[in-house]
């Protein structure tokens, strides 16, 4: 198409036509697959409970600590920048233990206090506290 | 007469509107191509077809069935369409079953699944709208540098929390894919915001494998 990647200054209408056309195409995979097996995969689901229930339930915590599991790994992806001299790769390891420290506080509030109200707001405060410690955090190892 | 189960009119008002949704987003480019009276290049089109397609393909076929069993059936009709789903919608059901004390693969658990993941769509909208209204009074506040770093790390400061009630519930099949993502995520520098998406079906297919191990050798009782 005579596109260079991270050079495009314009682009023809044909060109805008052609990339939007491919875009649309690639990523709307999960909205025609989607009712297409939805029914068969939570199907098997059903089947897999009624062979074992116990089985079923771990099946589905670990799908569940999988999906975690990545996304902490994630939070850890730049922490080898300790050994070139940044800190910068510990502001999430740090940004996440708060979050985790306040989810543990307000799970112990709930459960000696009987705060049973604060079980609702416990992800809401955990984030927005997590969040907000970014901020100093981020001062101190940016 | 014939009664249906809420589970069939799910799948059945599911299939209408997610079609209906691949309807219409295929009209975007054919309203660009009108609007501008141009068609695609078919020769750029093969190309680019060939060089991004079978990569989000592969990576949405692994998700569709990845994310069907956690999400349930009106979950996954509804999550596929908005997007955002495994740093949003997921964790957002995933709360609303926690908070419910109900199990994903009940019948309840299907309700209130559908309900969290409509409510987060719903307030995602809502929150653009409001956006596009106070676009000119929010900017400076939105793009103020002291408020950079708390949007920046938005993604630790929420699996922070979930993360350390899921893990604490589930510690024993916990251990294998946190160790295994950290030192993936740690050692392979390939792996960063961008890829997160691709290991998430690979850690939870570890994890299944580990588990269904440990499962078998009654280190799970």
């Amino acid at each position: 198409m005579g596109l260079t990647f991270g050079s495009v200054t314009n682009l023809t209408a044909g060109q805008y036509v052609t990339i939007t056309t491919v875009m649309t195409i690639s990523i709307m995979v999960g909205i025609w697959l989607v009712p297409l097996v939805a029914k068969k995969v939570l199907g098997g689901m059903i089947n897999l409970e009624k062979r074992d229930r116990k089985w079923s339930e771990i099946f589905f915590n670990s799908m569940f600590i999988g999906m975690i599991s990545a996304f902490l790994g994630y939070i850890f992806s730049d922490v080898s920048s300790v050994f070139k001299g940044s800190t910068a790769g510990l502001i999430p390891v740090c940004v996440m233990a708060v979050s985790a420290l306040v989810m543990c506080l307000v799970g112990l509030a709930v459960k000696k206090l009987k705060y049973q109200w604060l079980s609702d707001y416990a992800l809401p405060v955990s984030l927005v506290l997590g969040m907000a410690s970014a901020i100093p955090i981020t001062a101190w190892l940016g | 007469m014939k009664t249906v189960s809420y589970i069939d009119r799910v799948h059945k008002w599911g299939k209408v509107w997610n079609f209906s949704m691949l309807g219409i987003m295929l009209m975007y480019p054919v309203a660009v191509g009108i609007i501008f009276k141009a068609l695609p290049d078919s020769k750029g089109l093969l190309l680019g077809l060939v060089a991004t397609a079978p990569m989000y393909w592969a990576v949405g076929i692994i998700e569709t069935f990845t994310f069907i069993p956690m999400l349930g059936a009106g979950g996954s009709y509804l999550s596929f369409v908005a997007g955002n789903i495994s740093n949003l919608k997921l964790p957002c059901a995933l709360n609303a079953l926690e908070q419910a004390g109900v199990k994903a693969n009940s019948e309840e658990g299907e309700v209130v699944s559908t309900i969290a993941i409509a409510v987060s769509s719903i307030v995602t909208t809502l929150i653009i709208i409001l956006g596009v209204i106070l676009i000119t009074p929010l900017t400076p506040i939105l793009q103020a540098p002291v408020l950079q770093p708390a949007f920046a790390q938005m993604i630790p400061a929420l699996f922070g929390g979930l993360g350390v009630v899921f893990i604490s519930k589930n510690w024993k099949i916990s251990i294998a894919p946190v160790v295994l993502m950290l030192v993936l995520f740690i050692f392979v520098p390939a792996l960063n915001a961008g890829t997160v998406g691709i290991m998430v079906p690979v850690s939870v297919l570890f994890t299944l494998a580990v588990s269904r191990l440990m499962y078998k050798k009654g280190m799970l009782d």
